[in-house]
């Protein structure tokens, strides 16, 4: 009697606000490999993926999300667009947009994007290498390029100076 | 000036200068800092040693320009137990070496600043010695350590985790309430474990540390 519309017929949709959660994908139809799944390879492809299995090798997604679960374990060397770590790595990550270490993950090996986030309790080794897309942030704290054994101006009235 | 401000000298974390803003709670001023951030630029990329934790604000600070930081983590392994020793066995030997298994192949002369915080007070002779040599291999000539060391008698039992603000502002975060005996390493010592350095200037923060920057020579 009562015909319900389409809309009202659909389940009500869960991706109208973004809520990431560590067991979702990074995206709706991006790929998961699961938790039982081990990979010993190399990993490449046009959609966003999450890792909860193991892989071992080498993962390349040049446009796409690379996301590493809780329980993922990742000895290879990635390039992503973006990638986020809740896991475990081994290996040098490069990343064109940005590269986010979970308060869970923990990562050994090099990092390289432009912006790279590191939450409370990240456990991390490695080197980071770091060129800013846009400089203007960096002026604000650039002091001198001319590194000179000079004092600092305004001596600081709190703290007693001895030269060495 | 300066003997006027040592006999002012008060256990308690430094408070601003005049005209400036109070640091955040758990910061503190450190004009050992901004003056190790100004010696330690080069013309082009910045390379960096952190011997301690990789810090979120550490990270924004030092991306702000092109920069290589590499991460040593130091402080979540020190002090390094080396368990029981054998009756001939050297302790010391034991110390340094496993010190030098937790230091990473680094290209000699190729950073130009590093970053200690405390950590040289976890340490004991005969490896502050052996750290000094590693960072002279490794740092360019006139490149710049940053380090502290307390003068209290004692200290945190782990170390504290580090990370910078801004130029002159620097997060500390103690890991463990506990506290033990400080070794009260002082700038004598400092020079004499290190012979390939030194001391560009020292700064004693009222909080019982006293900051150095040191060039390599």
């Amino acid at each position: 009697m009562w015909k319900k519309t389409d809309s009202e017929s659909q389940p009500e949709p869960t991706n109208s606000i973004p809520a990431p959660r560590a067991s979702r994908a990074p995206s709706g139809n991006g790929a998961i490999i699961g938790a039982s799944i081990v990979i010993d390879g190399d990993l490449s492809g046009d959609e966003d993926l999450t890792i909860h299995g193991r892989v071992k090798g080498q993962i390349n997604l040049p446009k796409h999300t690379l996301r590493i679960g809780g329980d993922g374990r990742v000895e290879a060397k990635v390039k992503a667009q973006s990638i986020q770590v809740d896991g475990t790595v081994k290996g040098d990550l490069t990343a064109e947009h940005e590269i986010v270490i979970r308060k869970s993950g923990n990562v050994r090996g090099n990092l390289m994007a432009p912006r790279i986030g590191l939450e409370e309790g990240a456990k991390f080794k490695g080197s980071i290498d770091m060129e800013p897309q846009d400089s203007g942030r960096g002026q604000e704290t650039k002091k001198s390029p001319q590194p000179q054994h000079r004092k600092p101006d305004g001596a600081s009235a709190t703290e007693n100076t001895a030269a060495g | 000036m300066a003997l006027l401000q040592r006999k002012t000298r008060r256990p308690a974390e430094a408070p601003a200068a005049e005209g400036q803003q109070t640091p955040p709670p758990g910061t503190y001023t450190s004009q050992a800092f901004a003056l190790w951030d100004e010696q330690s630029r080069p013309e082009g990329k910045r390379h960096v040693l952190e011997l301690g934790s990789a810090h979120t604000s550490s990270i924004e600070f030092f991306g702000a320009d092109p920069c290589r930081l590499q991460i040593l983590g130091l402080d979540s392994v020190l002090p390094i137990d080396v368990g029981p020793l054998d009756e001939d066995e050297d302790p010391s030997d034991r110390e340094v070496e496993a010190l030098r298994e937790q230091l990473p192949g680094v290209a000699p002369q190729s950073q130009h600043g590093a970053l200690c915080w405390d950590l040289p007070n976890y340490l004991t002779h005969a490896q502050l010695r052996m750290l000094g040599e590693w960072m002279h291999e490794v740092l360019v000539v006139d490149g710049v350590v940053h380090l502290g060391l307390y003068t209290g008698s004692s200290m945190p039992a782990l170390p504290p985790r580090y990370g910078v603000q801004d130029a002159s502002i620097i997060h500390r975060a103690p890991r463990d309430a506990r506290e033990v005996t400080c070794p009260r390493y002082s700038q004598k010592d400092l020079q004499n474990d290190w012979p390939d350095f030194e001391v560009v200037r020292s700064f004693l923060l009222r909080s019982e540390i006293q900051e150095f920057v040191l060039r390599r020579l």
